[in-house]
């Protein structure tokens, strides 16, 4: 600390002098924040829920890869489903999600999302036929029930998955309904070899963006030879999947605790699996590829 | 990898069960949640303000930053490391980010009219030499990069030791120490300028 005149000391003496005046507790903002609550914990919950169903049957594959050795699934390719279009009530919707494979190669799963109000629940069957089912549940807020649509999907088969399939919305009694959805299954890069993972590999969690916004991303670990893993990460978005950079640790990571941007470095708090907390950052988070992110990690024993 | 030799119990600051339980509540209780606003507003506000030096963008940024906590809580982890550090880390961010977008339109702001400039908040506004003290200071604080404004504000304006700035920042204590010291050199070069 420098004397009493140092300028520099003169001029934080100044600010710290201002004293903060306002109302607090700030009424409005107490309302503000209560209201928010309600809206958030509603989404939180649906978004638990996606997140566990997703990270229970995982993201997938045009071709299910059934690993011989171990019997295990393993992600060979990225793909998205995406309805867009009009619910039965004409509210918009759009519906970003994952296909989710089984060990059968048929897809079964489903997945709850909130829109504009409205809890959609989404289910992908394969049926005896060999034709794939979507359908999907609208719960309208405040409205007992909902509404079942079936999506026929038929052109598009598990292992020949299409870019851009789409499929008209059909009602309880198979008959197109008038108001179209369309149901876009967009194929993403296929997974190199050397990279395959299984689906319990892949971490889900989110990240806040410089905005506020919450995005999904995956954090798929590539285990080296030398120990170190090395995690790329992936936002969730329709289609590609875009690669946000890589990050390394000494361990595999058990769970991310948080995930948000601070000054263009995106920032990963995550506990390892022999306990340890460590801090991540990749500070190009729009890198298309790994390769040349120009990542850094650190650890914080907190 | 780098160890970080921060642990809760190097901390003054104390983390007892009563905060972690109204944490815990607050995930699914907005009584709860309404709490921790109240307990923390006025030391995460007068943060704000003295970072931004104007009462409503205070109260708008305020807001955000309880917002963020809101969404971020169920991911909250005790680590025992107290709430507060945890909201000054969102504050920081916040603060951040809005100086960020308005770099240009703040220094404008106080280049031009100061009588418009929101600091009617300021200790002594009636003094007009401290009123000008106040924004030369605060001048040549927003011509310095984010990390040194913010280990600036929140070990000096703040009053936080080094090791809960650490915290706070999510870095070593050596590291908070040297981007102090360059922070200081810094904001006498600016100051110096500005004569």
């Amino acid at each position: 600390m420098l004397g009493k005149n140092d300028s520099v000391d003169s001029a934080l003496d100044s600010l710290r002098s201002e004293s903060w005046t306002g109302n607090t507790p700030n009424r409005a903002i107490e309302e503000k924040l209560m209201t928010e609550f309600h809206v958030q914990r509603t989404k939180g919950g649906i978004r638990r829920y996606r997140t566990l169903l997703i990270a229970l049957a995982a993201v997938l594959v045009g071709s299910v890869g059934f690993a011989a050795a171990g019997g295990t699934d393993l992600i060979t390719q990225w793909v998205t489903v995406r309805i867009v279009g009009t619910s039965g009530s004409g509210d918009d919707m759009t519906v970003d999600l994952m296909l989710t494979p089984v060990e059968d190669g048929t897809a079964s799963g489903s997945a709850v999302i909130q829109s504009d109000g409205k809890n959609l629940a989404l289910s992908v069957e394969q049926t005896d036929d060999g034709q794939k089912s979507l359908s999907v549940s609208i719960d309208a807020a405040g409205a007992e029930g909902g509404s079942t649509y079936e999506v026929s999907a038929n052109t598009v088969t598990l292992t020949e998955l299409k870019p851009g399939a789409a499929s008209k919305l059909m009602d309880a009694a198979g008959r197109p309904d008038a108001e179209t959805v369309k149901v876009e299954i967009e194929s993403g890069a296929a997974v190199p070899a050397d990279q395959l993972q299984g689906r319990d590999d892949v971490i889900e969690t989110e990240w806040q963006d410089g905005d506020g916004v919450w995005h999904g991303m995956k954090l798929v670990p590539s285990p080296r030879a030398n120990g170190r893993m090395i995690y790329t990460l992936l936002r969730e978005a329709p289609g590609a999947l875009p690669v946000l950079g890589a990050i390394q640790t000494n361990a595999a990571i058990a769970e991310v605790l948080d995930a948000y941007e601070d000054d263009g470095t995106l920032v990963v708090e995550a506990t390892t699996a022999d306990g340890a907390d460590v801090v991540l950052e990749v500070t190009q988070p729009n890198t298309r590829s790994p390769a040349k992110s120009n990542a850094a990690s650190r650890t914080a024993d907190r | 990898m780098t160890e970080l030799p921060i642990s809760a119990s190097t901390l003054n600051w104390t983390c007892d069960d009563a905060e972690q339980e109204l944490v815990a509540r607050a995930r699914h209780d907005a009584g709860a949640f309404a709490e921790i606003y109240r307990r923390h507003a006025h030391a995460i506000g007068g943060y704000v303000y003295r970072r931004v030096g104007d009462v409503h963008t205070t109260d708008d940024l305020v807001a955000d930053v309880f917002l963020a906590a809101m969404r971020a809580l169920p991911r909250y982890r005790n680590r025992g490391v107290p709430l507060r550090a945890w909201l000054y880390r969102i504050a920081t961010n916040t603060v951040n980010r809005w100086a960020g977008r308005n770099k240009w339109r703040r220094l404008v702001r106080l280049e031009g009219n100061l009588a418009d400039s929101g600091l009617d908040a300021a200790a002594d506004a009636d003094d007009p030499s401290l009123r000008a003290d106040v924004n030369a200071a605060r001048q040549a604080l927003w011509s310095l990069s984010m990390k040194h404004q913010s280990v600036l504000a929140l070990h000096y304006l703040e009053g936080l030791p080094v090791e809960e700035v650490a915290v706070v920042l999510g870095c070593r204590v050596g590291t908070v120490k040297s981007r102090l010291s360059r922070a200081r050199e810094a904001l006498r070069t600016k100051l110096q300028e500005r004569r």
